[in-house]
């Protein structure tokens, strides 16, 4: 079985890189692979743990994780800021609905 | 961009307003309800499973869904022949009508358990939410009614649950989550931190 921290980082990582990827078809795939990779290792053990212990908000969760991988978005694949911010937004929304999903059917 | 970003923080702080609730606790701990399950009850269809709990509930007549009870009460549950049975007639009786009836009531087979509504307390930071206590029906005749604590299903706040079987029927499992992954929560955030600050470093300084 995968561990949970495990499973979660590797759906993410790909949801998020797929989402991009789709957006940024000029960036080589393990270029927008590798970044989603990263900017995710920072913000999904972070974000869980505020919300397991200090931020009991699924909403205010993600918000705080699209402002924050929006200008990693920005500096490591080089878009315009409201370009990385509209594809924070999406890539977030599609991993957030996806784990929810996930994790009802569970 | 500004209007847009202004937009956002204003949603977020409307979508985040949620009740507060209030118990008294020390500071940083939190309390685990527990909840049962009679799961084969529709085993017995000629039966009637009602929970008695002292102070509370008077009684409650039990189905398949999960069910708890006052976090200070200590419960137990009952069978009675559904021919012998009119909720009618129990709804009627006050609080000590309903305690004598519990007493001395020779048709109510009491089973084996005393049920509490609380697993525990446990530090703020510690991800288990509550747990679930799966009973079954082992033996019900007119001799008594025997009840197995099958397993325990402990529910995280992240949504996962992970399930533990009774090895002793009077030791209830320990959560397998007890603490926090340190790797995960630190440790991988660090690193890539620092790998990203490198990357832009060496973007920077090319």
């Amino acid at each position: 079985m995968i561990p949970f921290f495990l499973g979660s980082w590797l759906l993410t990582v790909t949801l998020e890189a797929v989402v991009l990827g789709l957006a940024l078809k000029s960036k080589p795939a393990w270029q927008v692979l590798f970044y989603s990779a990263l900017v995710n290792s920072l913000t999904l053990p972070l974000a869980q743990y505020l919300y397991l212990h200090y931020l009991d908000n699924l909403v205010l969760m993600e918000a705080v994780v699209v402002l924050v991988e929006a200008p990693l978005i920005y500096l490591l694949l080089g878009v315009e800021t409201r370009w990385a911010l509209t594809l924070s937004v999406l890539a977030n929304l599609v991993s957030a609905l996806v784990g929810l999903l996930l994790l009802t059917h569970h | 961009m500004g209007n847009l970003l202004v937009m956002v923080l204003v949603l977020v702080f409307v979508l985040s307003l949620t009740p507060v609730y209030g118990d008294v606790l020390e500071p940083g701990q939190k309390t685990v309800p527990i909840y049962y399950v009679l799961e084969n009850m529709n085993q017995y269809p000629g039966y009637v499973f009602l929970l008695h709990g002292d102070p509370s509930p008077d009684f409650m007549i039990l189905n398949s869904s999960p069910f708890t009870f006052y976090k200070f009460s200590v419960a137990s549950i009952y069978a009675v022949d559904k021919s012998q049975f009119n909720p009618e007639e129990l709804m009627a009786l006050n609080t000590t009508q309903v305690e004598g009836f519990f007493q001395n009531n020779t048709r109510l087979l009491r089973s084996n358990h005393q049920l509490r509504s609380i697993y525990g307390t446990v530090k703020d930071t510690n991800p288990l939410d509550n747990a679930t206590i799966m009973l079954k029906v082992v033996a019900l005749d007119e001799d008594g009614l025997e009840i197995r604590k099958d397993r325990i299903i402990f529910g995280y706040h992240d949504g996962q649950s992970l399930s533990r079987s009774f090895v002793e029927q009077n030791s209830t499992p320990a959560s397998p989550r007890d603490d926090d992954n340190l790797y995960w929560y630190y440790l991988l955030p660090i690193l890539a931190a620092l790998a990203i600050l490198l990357i832009l470093l060496y973007r920077w300084y090319r």
